[in-house]
């Protein structure tokens, strides 16, 4: 419909690069594609040592483990009872490997060999980091390959040096850990994509249902004024019997009219619990993307008028609206919280508090921003002072408040989202933790440091390998080292790339490319790490780079078949992962933005809405108050008036108009004194076109006081007040005619026959 | 009034349309004193149609808000195409209304609240063929910002601010030096280019959008920050 089209927040439409769907997806069918190849890496293994099993049991191990991982690869491609086929592989897995040291026969067959168990357990580490929750995953990661490393110590598992089983066991976990984060983050922004885009169209729907009800409501206000202000005008100026009696109709109908639109009625005077405003800001906060910690202190037994419910929460919701605009600058972080706190009966303290790391230099200004008459500015007012003070006091019960406060102190301990400088505040939906990650990528790292040292003696010379360590243990501890931006700084990726590099031809000028150098290639898997770090650090040219020329080398060297046996392609796979994920969590970290951006949007135009409505409310009030007396008699008299009460209409009339036309020119003073100007019979027309609203307080005082001593001092016929554009030096102009004055006023429409006998520029600073 | 007001030759001819039955007798009255024959008076403007295109009326006297679900620019224009000239009689207290009324060509504005005398008057200058040039037509145009700043020339901003404070014409000649006649020609530019420019005809959302151009409201604006701030 028409209402949509304009000024409504728009929601990004495209459809978002990373859902919680996509996701589980791709991770499934990463899996199955996974699950193949190390399936089929397995498999010559696996028939190797069927031998030494025993009769029957070795098939059937095999058969329940590649039936598992067949069954897998087939859930995953159709996207069928996934998880069911990841929970039972795992459980084989399990299994097979608690019945291993039964089912071997004949131990020496091994040979020493490593069960072909081994190579798999990746791929069910994978499959419970898929199917289950992840503190389970995570005690699946941790127990299965601890089995597998006690029973590599037994005979049954080759009886390896405990060493040995400890680094295969240890490897094993930190790679399942790996895969664990890698799905974890990729899990958590992919859902703070789906949260944020589903509270903004949440929000979204409600402002606009809202928005179709509002501009009914605000027509039918627009109709209400009218008919009650030209009742005063034609009752004012009947003159004939039948105009008279119209009049009184009239009258009739806008008092029906006012009550219908609730201006009138029981309701001002209701009395509602603190606790139904509690209630009303939990419910908006459900509809935030962001978190406020809402703290209520003795809510019970307090009591307050409906309005200044309203009120309150009006001024609430746009504070924290604006609270929240305010934490998208970048490095500031905010603690938030509502505090409402019941004073005594009858009256509370509520505050909306931010706590940030950057105080805003500068004095915490104190002033009444008078929120529930949401004068024309008084949110533009809230806005600037928010994180200051903001103190809004309505009128009608003046327990009730809302303040804001600038805490001055640094919050301490724990906060909630990630820890100082994570990721630079890019990724701030991922909860995996920066330290995790760079545990991980240590532990990684020193596991192929103590590979490299553990096989130091099957180089012909340790020395280059030495050089090697120590050039590579340098390169990742620079590169982990916490720092506060994510991407890599220059001359740390030009100093990895070279490590990368060299590294290769160091290790490989003291090795013979046609034997089995065991341990002694760690450092193609060092390389791998190395540059996947890069990758993760935005270095992904770098990353690139470094493992393409770590194939070359070893193409090079030991021919292309070594690409695969020494594990370059894993080099390749882990930077090719890295890429993905970090261009998949940029995504999603954009998406998260642009969702809460609308989200805030929409949630900004619904304070708008709701202070409109409140705004709407109010003047119908008012305009209630100050003409339903008048309205009344005149229906009772049936329009017969005597002068002064047809002056009577004309000046309230004059006093709705002037509530409407020029909402910031007023103040008690000046309405005391335009009132006072009316009654001698001046005609006075205040004009205001907003060009006011960006004055604070004081200045908007210190004008309208001159204003008002204008007003009062003025002999003129004729006062038109009228706040000059924005832009100008000028605040208020204020123009006296005098001259012809017909029997019923100067006329309105022409001062082309008067004199000018003020002509007064009220500045908007001082000394201008 | 300020125009060149002619006595007419013929009877010139007034049609009034407002949905208070009190405001429509009492304009008749005074239409009828001043020696206008009034064709018709409706309470809409659907009313009124088939009158004055069979018979060409002078002036149209318009009500902004009639409560009939129609739009201040379609009544505007459906006057217009008969040929009649429209004067805005109204509370004019929604200056988003009488914006779109003049940008519709509505030839000028006269409050509700003014003397009857100055209603006759204006309906004099309308129905001479002038346009009806005052404080609340200058205010609500200077108060359109976006014009003002995008349309109009620095004196012609001058002339219309001054003019908009409540000066008479005379006077912002003198206060910027200029020659009346200039002063006026300047107006009646500024008059032109508001009509030519017909502003985009509002939705049901303008009230709302009038009070976020005013200030009375935060802004809403979706454009302004895409993911950034």
């Amino acid at each position: 419909m028409a209402a949509a089209e304009w000024r409504v927040p728009r929601l990004p439409q495209r459809k978002p690069a990373v859902t919680r769907a996509q996701i589980e997806t791709i991770v499934a069918r990463a899996l199955g594609v996974v699950g193949l190849v190390f399936g089929a890496q397995s498999l010559p293994l696996a028939l190797d040592q069927a031998d030494a099993l025993g009769v029957g049991a070795g098939a059937a191990l095999m058969a329940a483990l590649f039936g598992g991982i067949a069954a897998l690869a087939v859930a995953t491609v159709a996207k069928v009872a996934v998880r069911a086929a990841c929970l039972v592989f795992a459980g084989f897995y399990v299994a097979g490997l608690a019945i291993w040291p039964l089912l071997v026969s004949d131990p020496a067959a091994l040979d020493g060999a490593a069960p072909w168990l081994y190579y798999l357990c990746t791929v069910a580490t994978t499959c419970a980091a898929v199917a289950l929750p992840p503190v389970w995953a995570a005690a699946y990661t941790f127990i299965v390959p601890a089995m597998y490393g006690v029973i590599r110590l037994t005979p049954s598992g080759g009886q390896a040096p405990p060493l040995l089983a400890v680094l295969d066991a240890l490897y094993a976990v930190v790679l399942g850990v790996v895969v664990l984060a890698i799905i974890t983050m990729l899990r958590e922004a992919a859902s703070a994509v789906d949260a944020a885009q589903e509270a903004a169209l949440e929000r979204y729907d409600l402002v606009a249902r809202q928005h179709a009800t509002e501009t009914e409501r605000v027509k039918v206000d627009a109709l209400v004024h009218d008919s009650v202000l030209t009742t005063l005008l034609s009752a004012a100026s009947a003159r004939s019997e039948g105009e008279e009696r119209l009049a009184a109709r009239m009258a009739r109908d806008a008092l029906h009219r006012l009550d219908e639109a609730g201006a009138s009625g029981p309701r001002a005077f209701d009395r509602v619990g603190l606790s139904v405003l509690v209630r009303r800001l939990r419910a908006a906060l459900t509809t935030f993307n962001t978190n406020f910690a809402v703290r209520v202190v003795n809510a019970g037994g307090v009591e307050l008028p409906v309005e200044v419910v309203d009120a309150l929460y009006t001024a609430s919701v746009q504070a924290m609206v604006n609270s929240v605009q305010h934490a998208e600058e970048p490095g500031r972080r905010a603690r938030r919280e509502i505090r409402i706190r019941g004073v005594r009966a009858g009256g509370l303290r509520h505050r909306d508090r931010r706590q940030r790391r950057r105080i805003r230099s500068g004095p915490c200004a104190e002033r009444a921003a008078g929120a529930p008459r949401l004068d024309r500015g008084a949110d533009r007012e809230r806005r600037r002072q928010l994180g200051d003070r903001l103190t809004a006091r309505p009128r009608h019960d003046r327990d009730a408040r809302v303040a804001g406060r600038c805490a001055r102190r640094r919050p301490r301990g724990v906060r909630w989202g990630v820890g100082r400088g994570a990721c630079g505040g890019r990724r701030r939906m991922i909860t995996i933790p920066r330290w995790l990650l760079l545990v991980l990528g240590a532990l990684f790292s020193a596991y192929h440091v103590v590979l490299g040292v553990y096989s130091l003696e099957v180089p012909d010379s340790p020395w280059p390998t030495v050089v090697a360590l120590v050039l590579y243990t340098a390169a990742t501890v620079a590169s982990l080292w916490p720092a506060r931006r994510v991407r890599m700084p220059d001359w740390l990726a030009a100093f990895d790339l070279a490590v990368s590099i060299v590294l290769p031809l160091l290790v490989t000028s003291q090795l013979d490319p046609s034997a089995d150098n065991g341990y002694a290639t760690w450092y193609v898997a060092a390389v791998g790490t190395l540059m996947t770090i890069a990758a993760a650090r935005r270095r992904l040219v770098t990353a690139w780079v470094g493992v393409i020329a770590l194939a070359v080398q070893t193409a090079l060297w030991a021919g292309p078949l070594a690409l695969g046996s020494l594990g370059v392609i894993g080099s390749l796979v882990w930077v090719a992962i890295a890429h993905m994920l970090t261009s998949a969590l940029t995504n999603a970290g954009r998406e998260t933005r642009r969702y809460a951006q609308a989200e805030r949007e929409a949630a900004a135009w619904q304070a708008a809405q709701d202070a409109h409505l409140f705004e709407g409310r109010m003047r119908l009030a008012h305009t209630n108050r100050v003409a339903a007396p008048m309205l009344r008699r005149i229906a009772d008299r049936d329009g017969r008036l005597d002068e002064r009460q047809r002056a009577e209409c004309r000046l309230l009339e004059a006093t709705i108009r002037d509530e409407i036309r020029g909402r910031m020119l007023l103040t008690d003073v000046v309405r005391a004194e335009v009132q006072r100007a009316r009654q001698r019979g001046v005609i006075v027309t205040l004009l205001d076109e907003g060009g006011i609203d960006d004055l604070d307080e004081a200045a908007r005082d210190r004008v309208l006081s001159r204003l008002a001593e204008a007003i009062a001092a003025s002999t003129a016929d004729r006062l038109i007040a009228r706040t000059a554009a924005e832009g100008s030096p000028t605040a208020v102009t204020v123009v006296g005619l005098v001259g012809a004055v017909d029997d019923e006023g100067a006329a309105s429409g022409d001062t082309e026959d008067l004199e000018v006998e003020l002509w007064l520029e009220i500045p908007r600073a001082l000394g201008a | 009034m300020t125009d060149d007001v002619q006595t007419t030759k013929a009877v010139a001819t007034v049609a009034i349309v407002d949905d208070h039955e009190a405001v429509r007798l009492g304009l008749r009255a005074a239409c009828e004193a001043a020696g206008y024959e009034v064709m018709a008076d409706a309470a809409d403007v659907a009313e009124l149609l088939p009158v004055i295109e069979a018979r060409r009326c002078d002036v149209v006297v318009l009500d902004l808000s009639l409560g009939d679900g129609t739009t201040v620019t379609e009544n505007v224009r459906a006057v217009l195409a008969t040929g009649s000239a429209v004067l805005v009689h109204s509370i004019a207290d929604r200056v988003a209304a009488v914006r779109e009324s003049l940008a519709a060509g509505a030839a000028g504005v006269i409050p509700k609240a003014s003397p009857m005398s100055a209603v006759i008057g204006a309906i004099a200058t309308v129905a001479g063929g002038g346009v009806l040039t005052n404080v609340e037509w200058a205010s609500a145009i200077e108060a359109d910002r976006e014009f003002a700043k995008a349309q109009l020339g620095r004196r012609e901003r001058d002339v219309l601010h001054l003019y908009a404070s409540g000066l008479p014409l005379k006077a912002v000649a003198m206060q910027l030096g200029i020659a009346h006649s200039t002063a006026r020609e300047y107006l009646d530019r500024i008059r032109a280019k508001y009509v030519e420019i017909g502003r985009p005809a509002p939705t049901k959302v303008d009230l709302l959008r009038r009070a976020v151009e005013d200030g009375i409201l935060p802004g809403l604006d979706a454009e302004s920050g895409d993911g950034r701030r």
